[in-house]
C-alpha cells in the first residue's frame, strides 16, 4: 500500500519538476535574447516580457498535472488507500506532461529567442513573435492532456 | 466580404495650387500615393530632415534625464495626448527650440567631457593609492646622479627567490618593504647605476612589476588629495548638469509637439519631391477607395478651379493595396487578420467568421466569471483613461469582449474566482449549481468532447468559405469537386462516429454514404495528373488528408487544457489562503488576502496571455489553413503621422 502512494507520490512530482525544468530552461534561453535586445532599446521591456514568459507555461502545465494526481488521490485531504498497481499506474499518467514539458519548454525558448530578435527588428510584427513559439507550446499542451485523461481514467 | 475596393487615379494640377492640393490630401487622409520613380534624384538638401533627427535625440536625452519612469502598460501600449493642428503649429512658432537644442547640445558636450575627466581620474587615483606610504615627493625618487630607485610589486611566493639573487648579484642594494595585500608585496628598490641593467633582468624573470608614478613635486599623499579634489568637482558637475537638464526637461512636451510639427512637414515635402512635374503643371497617381472618388473629386474642385482628379486603370502587374472595413463590432478583430497578413485586393476578409470563434475560444480558455469581469473592468478603464493608438486600442477593446464572454462560459462551468462551491452559504450554492452546465475538472472528458466538436465545425466552416468564394470566383468545378466533396465526406465521417449514440438505426446508411464519398475522392482527387494509373494514385493517396484534418481538429484539445489550467491554479490559489488563515491566527487573514490578491491577479495575467495566444493560433492555422491565402499589401493612405500625439 505504501509502495502505491509513493509511486503515485513520484508520477505528480516528475510532472511537476521535469517540466518545471523544462520552463525555466526556455525562460533562461529568452532571457538572455531579450537582454542582449534591452540594452540596444530598454523601451521594448513590454512586449519583451511577453515573450520571456511564452516557455513559462510548462510549468505550469508540469504543477497542474501534478496536482490532478493530488487530487486523484486525495493527498492533500488525508490520502486514500493506493494499490501498487494504481501508483504505478499514475506514475507512468504523470510522465506525459513531464518530459513533453521538459524538451518544449528548452525549444520554445530557442523559438521565443528568435521571435526577440525579430521584435529588434520589426517592432511592429510583435503578434507574429508571440503566435510563432506558440506552436512549440502544442506539444506541452498535448502532453498535459494525456496524463489528465491517463489520470481520470485510472480506477483506484 | 469587406475588402475595400480601390480604384486607380490621378491628380493633375497647376503648379500653383500644389501645395494647397497635398495640405488638402494629407487632410483628408485617404489617397494612397504612389511615388515615381524620379522622386530619388530629387531630394533637395534637407535641413528639416536634419532638425528633426536633433529634436529626435535631444528628446531621448530629456526622457532618459526626466527623472520620470514610463509606466508598465505603456511598454505594451504607447499613448499619445490629443492635441488640436493649431497648438502644434503655435508651440513651433513660440518656442525657441533652436536655443534650447543649442544649449542642450552644449551641456552633452561638457557631460561627456567631464565622464572622460572622471575615468581619467579615477585611473590615476588607483595607480597612487597604494604607494601612499612614501613621504618623498615624486620627482626626487629618480633625482640621484650615480643611484636609482625603483619602485614596483612582486608576488609574494617568489619574493624570497628574488631577494636571493639580488643580493647575490651586489651588496650595493637596498631592498626596502613598503606594504603588502593579498597576493603582491610592494617594494622599493634602491641600487647604484652601474647594476642598473642586470637587475633589471632578474627583475623581469621574477615578473616584478614597476609602478609609473607621476613625476610631480608633491608626495603621494598630496597628490591623491589633489586628485581626489579634482574628482570630487568633476562628479559634482556631473551632478548639476544632471539636474539641470531634468529641469529643462519641463519642455519635453513642447518638444514634442514641434518634432510632430515638423514631422508633418517634412511628409508634405516628401510628397512633394514624389511628384511628376512639368514647368507649370503636376500630376500624381494613387490608389483610393472608390467610394471615396467622389467627395475627394468635390473637395479638389472647391479649393480650386486648377486641379482635376480622373480615374486610371493600373498598369500591368501593379498589385492593389488592401484596405479593410468591417463594422464596428468586428473591428477589433482585424488585430488577429493583421498577425496572419492582410487579404489580398482580391480575397475574402476573414474578420467576421473569425470574430466569433476567437471570442468563443478566447472565453473558454480563462472561463472564469471572477476573471473575465475584472479583465472587462481593467480593459474599460484603460480605454477611459488613456488615448490610445489604433492597434492598441483594438487589442484593448477584444479583452473587453473577451472578458465578457469568458464570465458567461465562467457561469456555465460554475468558476467564480474558481471557489469551490461547496464551500459558499446555502442559497448561493444551489442557485449558482443550478446554473452550472458541465464541471470541467470532474468531468474532463466532456469538455475534451466539446472542444473536438467546436473543432469539427470550425474545419467545415473554413471549408464551405473557400468553397463559397470559389463560386464566387466562378470556378465551379474545383468549389464542387475539392471543397464541396471534402464537406460532404467529412460530414459523412463525423455523423458515422456519433449516429451510434444518437441514432443507432441509421449507422448501415451512414457507411454507406461514407464510402461513396471515399469513392468519389478517390476518382476525382487525381484528376489533375496525367495517365490513368497517376490519377488513381493520386486520387487514392488524397484520402490520405483526412488524418490531417483530424490533427487539426485535434488541436482543438487545447481549449480543455487552457480552461484547466485557469481553473485549477486559481483553487490552488484559494487552498493555500486557505491554508495559512487557518494555520496563523489574526495575521493569518492578512497574508490570506495578500496572497489571494497577488496570486488571482497573477493567474489572470497569465491565463489571459495563454487564451489570447492559442485562441489566434486556432484560427490562424486550423481555420485559415482551410480557406485564406493573405499576403496583401496594407493601404497606407498620405495623412498626418505622428510619433507623441494624435492632431485632432
Amino acid at each position: 500500500m505504501d509502495l502505491g502512494l509513493g509511486l503515485a507520490i513520484a508520477g505528480a512530482s516528475c510532472a511537476a519538476f521535469l517540466a518545471a525544468c523544462g520552463s525555466a530552461w526556455g525562460i533562461a534561453v529568452a532571457s538572455e535574447a531579450a537582454g542582449g535586445v534591452l540594452t540596444e532599446d530598454p523601451d521594448k521591456f513590454g512586449r519583451l516580457l511577453v515573450m520571456v514568459a511564452l516557455p513559462g507555461t510548462q510549468g505550469f502545465y508540469g504543477f497542474l498535472g501534478a496536482f490532478y494526481i493530488m487530487m486523484k488521490i486525495n493527498l492533500l485531504g488525508g490520502g486514500v488507500a493506493v494499490p501498487f498497481s494504481s501508483g504505478l499506474q499514475l506514475f507512468f499518467a504523470g510522465l506525459p506532461v513531464g518530459f513533453a514539458g521538459l524538451v518544449s519548454g528548452y525549444y520554445q525558448g530557442r523559438a521565443a529567442a528568435a521571435g526577440i530578435f525579430l521584435i529588434a527588428k520589426r517592432p511592429e510584427e510583435t503578434g507574429k513573435a508571440i503566435i510563432l513559439p506558440a506552436m512549440v507550446e502544442t506539444y506541452a499542451v498535448l502532453g498535459l492532456l494525456a496524463t489528465i485523461l491517463l489520470v481520470s481514467g485510472i480506477k483506484l | 466580404m469587406s475588402v475595400v475596393a480601390v480604384q486607380k487615379v490621378a491628380i493633375f494640377g497647376h503648379e500653383q495650387a500644389k501645395t494647397s492640393a497635398l495640405q488638402l490630401l494629407q487632410r483628408a487622409g485617404c489617397l494612397e500615393i504612389t511615388p515615381q520613380a524620379v522622386a530619388a534624384n530629387n531630394r533637395n538638401e534637407d535641413n528639416l530632415e536634419i532638425e528633426i533627427n536633433e529634436l529626435a535625440s535631444a528628446i531621448k536625452l530629456l526622457e532618459s534625464r526626466s527623472g520620470k519612469k514610463k509606466s508598465f502598460i505603456e511598454g505594451f501600449v504607447p499613448y499619445k495626448e490629443k492635441v488640436t493642428a493649431e497648438l502644434l503649429r503655435q508651440t513651433a512658432s513660440r518656442f525657441d527650440w533652436r536655443a534650447l537644442l543649442d544649449q542642450l547640445n552644449g551641456l552633452e558636450t561638457r557631460l561627456a567631457n567631464l565622464k572622460t575627466l572622471e575615468l581619467t581620474l579615477k585611473a590615476e587615483i588607483g595607480i597612487l593609492l597604494p604607494w601612499q606610504i612614501i613621504t618623498l615627493r615624486l620627482n626626487q625618487l629618480n633625482s640621484l646622479n650615480s643611484a636609482g630607485l625603483i619602485i614596483g610589486t612582486i608576488k609574494k611566493t617568489l619574493l624570497t627567490a628574488c631577494t636571493t639573487e639580488l643580493t647575490a648579484l651586489t651588496r650595493t642594494l637596498v631592498i626596502e618593504r613598503l606594504r603588502e595585500d593579498k597576493q603582491f608585496i610592494y617594494l622599493a628598490i634602491g641600487y647604484l647605476n652601474m647594476d642598473s641593467q642586470s637587475i633589471n633582468e632578474i627583475l623581469t624573470k621574477f615578473n616584478f612589476i614597476k609602478a609609473t608614478l607621476p613625476a610631480t613635486d608633491k608626495s603621494p599623499r598630496q597628490e591623491l588629495a589633489r586628485l581626489q579634489g579634482l574628482l570630487l568637482e568633476a562628479q559634482q558637475d556631473q551632478k548639476q548638469i544632471g539636474s539641470e537638464l531634468k529641469s529643462l526637461s519641463r519642455h519635453l512636451t513642447s518638444l514634442r509637439y514641434i518634432y510632430d510639427y515638423l514631422y508633418q512637414k517634412l511628409l508634405l515635402k516628401t510628397a512633394q519631391a514624389g511628384l511628376s512635374q512639368t514647368e507649370h503643371t503636376f500630376v500624381l497617381t494613387g490608389w483610393l477607395p472608390k467610394k471615396q472618388i467622389r467627395p475627394l473629386a468635390d473637395k479638389l474642385q472647391q479649393s480650386s478651379q486648377l486641379l482635376w482628379l480622373v480615374e486610371i486603370s493600373p498598369e500591368a502587374g501593379e498589385i492593389p493595396p488592401t484596405l479593410l472595413s468591417n463594422p464596428a463590432v468586428f473591428g477589433p478583430f482585424e488585430v488577429i487578420t493583421r498577425i496572419f497578413g492582410l487579404p489580398q485586393q482580391k480575397e475574402i476578409d476573414p474578420t467576421a467568421p473569425l470574430s466569433f470563434f476567437y471570442l468563443l475560444f478566447f472565453a473558454i480558455c480563462l472561463s472564469d466569471v471572477g476573471y473575465g469581469l475584472l479583465l472587462a473592468i481593467i480593459s474599460y478603464f484603460l480605454l477611459k483613461k488613456l488615448t490610445l493608438s489604433e492597434g492598441g486600442k483594438n487589442i484593448v477593446q477584444l479583452l473587453f469582449w473577451g472578458g465578457l464572454a469568458a464570465s458567461l462560459i465562467g457561469v456555465a462551468t460554475g468558476s467564480y474566482f474558481a471557489i469551490d462551491l461547496q464551500l459558499l452559504p446555502e442559497p448561493w450554492r444551489s442557485g449558482l449549481k443550478s446554473l452550472q452546465l458541465i464541471d470541467p475538472i470532474k468531468s474532463p472528458l466532456n469538455v475534451l468532447l466539446m472542444s473536438l466538436a467546436l473543432g469539427v465545425i470550425q474545419n467545415l466552416v473554413g471549408l464551405s468559405l473557400a468553397m463559397y468564394w470559389k463560386i464566387r470566383q466562378r470556378e465551379f468545378v474545383s468549389a464542387i469537386i475539392d471543397d464541396g466533396l471534402w464537406l460532404y465526406f467529412l460530414t459523412a465521417l463525423v455523423s458515422y462516429i456519433i449516429i451510434p449514440f444518437v441514432a443507432p438505426g441509421y449507422s448501415e446508411l451512414n457507411k454507406i454514404l461514407v464510402i461513396i464519398g471515399a469513392a468519389l475522392l478517390v476518382l476525382t482527387q487525381g484528376r489533375a495528373e496525367k495517365g490513368l494509373i497517376k490519377k488513381a494514385i493520386f486520387g487514392l493517396l488524397s484520402l490520405y488528408r483526412t488524418t490531417s484534418y483530424l490533427g487539426d481538429t485535434l488541436s482543438y484539445s487545447r481549449l480543455l487544457a487552457l480552461m484547466m489550467t485557469t481553473s485549477i491554479i486559481g483553487m490552488v490559489i484559494n487552498i493555500i489562503a486557505g491554508l495559512t488563515s487557518q494555520s496563523i491566527p489574526v495575521v493569518g487573514y492578512l497574508i490570506m488576502i495578500v496572497i489571494l490578491i497577488i496570486g488571482h491577479l497573477f493567474n489572470l495575467v497569465v491565463s489571459v496571455l495563454g487564451a489570447f495566444i492559442h485562441a489566434a493560433r486556432l484560427q490562424l492555422v486550423e481555420f485559415f489553413g482551410k480557406f485564406y491565402v493573405g499576403g496583401g499589401r496594407e493601404f497606407k493612405p498620405f495623412r498626418p503621422l505622428t510619433k507623441y500625439v494624435i492632431i485632432d
